[in-house]
């Protein structure tokens, strides 16, 4: 069973949410330097948020991912197992084991909330483990005095390495006092009473330690109760974690209940109950419209463009980031000027999404603005992207992209700053000692197929960045670089969108200068409808027969007035330009 | 005995690698030139007792350095990774060369093998600095959304830093714009933007927090400056904006759409203002009162359509008489130093607490200078009216923000000439002629790292006598009380 439940974890961070590793590996720069490991290690938990983020910047690769995160969850099982062990000896192995499952089934869940971060595991498992080697070594000794004393020492060193849930130890510690005290094994009599003792006694000091430390700490008391490191914004206490929390310790009680029913009833009865939960709570646990933009972002920064493609045809964009990302990929594989309206889409911000204090948002922004060749646009938005991050933290992908930005800028120096940054980290190393030695030739970088050619293709004339007139920096680029064809197919998707038929004419116009010959699907329909709105005759060889007869037949379904009819052109400009008017 | 002879194979194991820890120089080979060294520290005036200058030698394949620092009197030395002197020693040695000079020895071991520069001097200042440390906001140097971010103090003897307030503290709020009194922090301010927004005022001890807007000036009361009565504090109220560039060397520019200048009595609790200092075509800004309190320095322009004439938005240095006793001002403005006439734009003027000297930063417009690469430092003899810029000081990036140092003798000001977009710290003196010394960038404890991995810039500089005595925790709960005073427009 636990093989089975290794491989299942394995396949599901593996293939369907590999994108919440990405997520999670992109917001944290991990430094191998020193300082870094010293500004965490001077706040409780720091030591679990540097193990994390140090486990997290292998989801760069999401086999390696998969294989980290099984691990971790394996261990934490494995951590719950030997403590129901601890607690009630005579339990079999498959109970325990089963039961085990069952906080494991519950962290699962809980990680389905994107923000949560592998510290979190990280600082469950140590003390679930500490807790089991405190009671292996103390739990029925009689050596009172050395217990107390251990306990109090390794709650306040486990308060420093894995933060607030350090409770449990203290917590585990009184509950195997209670379950020992309620049917003790002659054997394990002296002493475990005493434990009850000692757990209270460490939950005082565990206090003393919250207070003593909240002197230091540059964090409100609420962020050091719920754990600076566990969540990317700890401003609440997620119902979540303290439900997890609960259940690890109510699990020794509910094995005490369950350990006389017969291994097969029980096992059968617990799997399938977990199963049960964790089916019906996995669509909350695992919100697909939230899923959906991590999907997005993830596949925009692999610039994986048909997969985007893909995806969209089958979760149908409505989103701003979402739409904007099948917009985006429609461009780069040079399909936007025919099939931008096979899609949803609600405006010109679909093309350029507006700007919003949101990390996901601004990053997809940025590389929209940076396909597109607005380098100093595309720096803005990672940069505000790495800021928006709610924890502080810096963001390895944003670091990435600014450096690269700075290079194509010219910015040398900057530049150097960036990659010697990301010569600090384990995966994108190579990469940084590449560029560092790129940016001592600036004629290396007139000659990179990317730099060089975004270089050469940037704007010349600047003006103040304007959400509302992006059609004219489209225009811009366009007359820079005629071979840009994405901003050639935004410069003239963006007028259709705003239903602006003049102005898609003077476009085309401009983008006829350079491709006389230019005359993608999304025109034909747009010169067809002008024509049949204007009730002039079809010009002669600019529509083709096909595109004539879809706007006949998309004509007489309106005329009808009919939603049934009407709704098979939904996906077409024609409908667009027609609805929402 | 019986233990050293015990272990005494533990011993000469940790004799050979202390020695290895110390390598001293051998077969050194002479190379032309000053050491490729980083801070560049070559030619520095330095105040006795400041923080060691320790550096590191900036070119590929270093394994170790040796530097030896000598002057008149005495000599101090250190062998590691970086030049990483003892704060002690240092300080010996710079007291007692004070008006004399350090000369510096550098050997570099590269590639296996020792080289050594030509020596470079270091001067110490006859002039003490007489200040505790420094104050300044330390931000990410973003746009419009910004991460962790604070105020702090530092002491530059060593290198201690410690927390005034952060962001950290009460959910991300941003601090900006504090200053005290003539570098006393007994009276400190400093602003509260956001959500839980005020103006901190503190006077020998007592925390007054003022509500942030106040409906009759139109907007929150921001770039502080003490009168030195410390009984007022000149601010303006900015209705400030952002443009972003979409191409070229800058990435933002920072305008008013209108702002005025106010003087708030902290005694009265009233703001003070006056028709001159409120116009409704011109936009006021960064006031400072002059050292005797007799006068207030502004920046003024011509209002413009923003954003499309960005550019047109140039000030100029003004003054207008201010009387103490009555909290009236004159009835006349009279145009110190006239930037728009060539084309350009002051912000920041920072008069020397002596009365000598006007420093300000002059650019091509606007007044947020640290964002224009062509922003320089500028000085004015006060006594005669003659402006220049300071050359001596000044880079190919900004240089922007300053203040002085209670005594007049040291600058500190904001530069961002190591990468052309995160901001540092730089002092320099000035001498009895008015020219400054080169400037000399922040000591850390590891210059090199700790530069190269911080990914914020200092801004809004200032001395301070002694450490802020500010009590944080408490703050911290005044800011979220969101309990305020409400301030009084004068009549």
């Amino acid at each position: 069973m636990t093989v089975v439940v290794a491989a299942l974890s394995y396949w599901f961070w593996a293939f369907p949410f590999r994108s919440a590793l990405g997520y999670r590996e992109e917001m944290q720069l991990f430094q191998t330097a020193a300082t870094y490991f010293a500004a965490l290690a001077a706040r409780p938990g720091g030591i679990s948020t540097y193990l994390g983020e140090f486990l997290t910047q292998f989801f760069n690769n999401y086999c390696i991912g998969a294989a980290v995160m099984t691990m971790l969850m394996m261990l934490f099982a494995a951590g719950c197992f030997l403590m129901l062990r601890k607690m009630r000896r005579d339990a079999g192995v498959i109970q325990c084991w089963t039961l085990a499952f069952i906080p494991l089934t519950a962290l699962w869940l809980f990680m389905g909330n994107q923000n949560i971060t592998v510290a979190f595991i990280v600082a469950l498992t140590i003390t679930l483990w500490t807790s089991v080697l405190y009671l292996r070594c103390f739990d029925g000794s009689g050596r009172r005095v050395a217990a107390t004393l251990m306990a109090l020492l390794l709650v306040a060193l486990l308060y420093y390495v894995a933060g607030p849930v350090a409770i449990l130890l203290p917590v585990l510690i009184i509950a195997r006092g209670i379950l020992a005290a309620e049917k003790p094994v002659p054997q394990e009599r002296r002493g475990v009473s005493s434990l009850v003792w000692i757990g209270c006694g460490a939950v005082v000091w565990l206090a003393a330690n919250v207070a003593v430390w909240s002197l230091w700490l540059p964090y409100p008391l609420s962020y050091q109760l719920i754990g600076i490191g566990y969540v990317l914004n700890p401003d609440k206490l997620l119902l979540g974690q303290v439900l997890l929390e609960v259940l690890l310790v109510a699990i020794p009680f509910l094995l005490c209940l369950l350990v006389k029913v017969p291994r097969k009833v029980l096992i059968p009865a617990l799997v399938v109950a977990d199963v049960a939960v964790a089916a019906f709570l996995f669509p909350k646990a695992y919100d697909p419209a939230t899923y959906r933009l991590i999907d997005y972002d993830y596949m925009v920064r692999a610039n994986d463009w048909d997969a985007i493609i893909e995806y969209s045809d089958r979760h149908a964009p409505d989103l701003p980031l979402t739409v904007s990302a099948t917009n985006l990929a429609l461009g780069m594989t040079g399909q936007l000027d025919a099939r931008a309206f096979d899609y949803f889409q609600h405006g010109a911000e679909g093309l350029v999404p507006p700007f919003l204090k949101e990390t996901l948002s601004s990053w997809t922004t940025g590389e929209i603005l940076f396909q597109l060749g607005l380098v100093n646009s595309a720096q803005r938005f990672y940069f505000e992207g790495m800021e928006a991050i709610p924890n502080y933290n810096k963001s390895v992908r944003a670091v990435k992209r600014l450096a690269e930005t700075a290079m194509i800028r010219g910015d040398y120096k900057l530049a150097e700053k960036y990659l010697k940054l990301l010569e600090n980290t384990l995966f994108y190393k190579k990469w940084a000692m590449r560029n560092l030695q790129l940016i001592k030739s600036p004629e290396g970088i007139d000659a990179h197929p990317l730099y060089g050619a975004m270089r050469r293709g940037m704007i010349d004339e600047t003006y103040m960045f304007s959400e509302g007139e992006l059609d004219k920096t489209f225009g811009q680029l366009f007359l820079k670089n005629p071979g840009n064809t994405l901003a050639r197919q935004y410069l003239v998707v963006y007028p259709l969108l705003q239903r602006d038929l003049n102005r898609f004419s003077q476009y085309m116009g401009v983008v006829a200068e350079k491709y006389p010959q230019y005359n993608p699907l999304l025109a034909q329909q747009a010169l067809a409808f002008m024509s049949m709105k204007s009730g002039q005759p079809m010009p002669q060889g600019m529509v083709s027969p096909a595109v004539e007869q879809s706007l006949r037949a998309f004509a007489q379904a309106w005329t009808t007035k009919n939603p049934d009819l009407i709704a098979a052109h939904r996906n077409t400009l024609f409908h667009y330009l027609l609805s929402e008017q | 005995m019986k233990f050293l002879t015990q272990h005494r194979f533990l011993f000469i194991a940790v004799f050979i690698a202390l020695l290895g820890c110390s390598e001293r120089p051998k077969n050194v080979e002479k190379v032309a030139g000053e050491p490729p060294i980083f801070p560049d520290y070559a030619g520095v005036t330095i105040p006795a007792g400041i923080a060691p200058l320790n550096f590191s030698v900036d070119a590929e394949d270093v394994e170790r350095v040796d530097v030896v620092v000598k002057g008149k009197h005495g000599e101090l030395h250190s062998n590691g990774r970086y030049a990483d002197f003892d704060i002690k020693d240092w300080h010996k040695l710079t007291e007692e060369n004070k008006g004399g000079e350090l000369t510096v020895s550098v050997c570099a071991k590269i590639a296996g093998r020792w080289v050594q520069y030509d020596d470079f001097l270091i001067n110490v200042s006859a002039h003490p600095l007489e200040e505790w440390g420094l104050t300044y906001r330390r931000i990410a140097p973003g746009y419009e959304v910004y991460s962790k971010m604070g105020i702090y103090q530092r002491d530059l003897a060593n290198f201690d830093e410690s927390t005034i307030i952060e962001n950290t503290m009460t959910d991300g709020q941003c601090y900006n714009c504090h200053t005290s009194n003539r570098t006393n922090p007994k009276e400190f301010v400093f602003h509260v933007r956001g959500e839980h927004g005020a103006t901190m005022m503190q006077k020998n001890g007592e925390c007054t927090w003022l509500k942030a807007n106040n409906d009759a000036l139109g907007g929150s009361m921001v770039y502080p400056y003490w009168h030195p009565s410390g009984r007022y504090c000149a601010f303006s109220t900015n209705q400030t904006r952002q443009g972003f560039h979409i191409a070229g060397e800058k990435r933002l520019e920072v305008f008013d759409l209108s702002s005025d200048v106010l003087v708030y009595d902290t005694e009265k609790n009233e703001i003070l203002t006056d028709s001159l200092l409120n116009t409704k075509t011109w936009s006021e800004n960064t006031p400072v009162f002059s050292p005797d309190g007799k006068w207030l320095y502004f920046t003024t322009c011509l209002q413009k359509e923003y954003p499309l004439q960005y550019k047109d938005e140039q000030y100029n240095l003004c003054r207008i008489a201010f009387d103490e006793k009555t909290g009236r001002f004159g009835s006349e403005v009279d145009t110190i130093f006239n930037a728009v006439e060539k084309g350009k734009s002051v912000s920041w003027p920072r008069p020397s607490y002596d009365g000598r000297y006007m420093l300000f930063t002059l650019s091509d417009y606007g007044y947020f200078s640290i964002w224009h690469k062509e922003s320089d430092q500028w000085i004015m003899d006060l006594a005669n009216g003659a402006a220049r810029p300071a050359d001596e000081i000044n880079s190919p990036e900004a240089d922007s923000f300053h203040n002085w140092s209670d005594n007049s003798r040291w600058v500190v000001f904001t530069s961002r000439r190591r990468d052309g977009l995160y901001s540092h710290l730089y002092l320099t003196s000035i001498d009895n002629n008015g020219h400054f010394t080169k400037p000399f960038l922040l000591p850390q404890q590891n210059p090199e790292q700790y530069y190269s991995e911080s990914l914020y810039s200092f801004n809004t500089p200032d001395f301070s006598k002694t450490k802020v005595d500010f009590d944080t925790r408490k703050a911290v709960g005044s800011i979220l009380s969101d309990e305020r005073t409400p301030t009084n427009v004068r009549p």
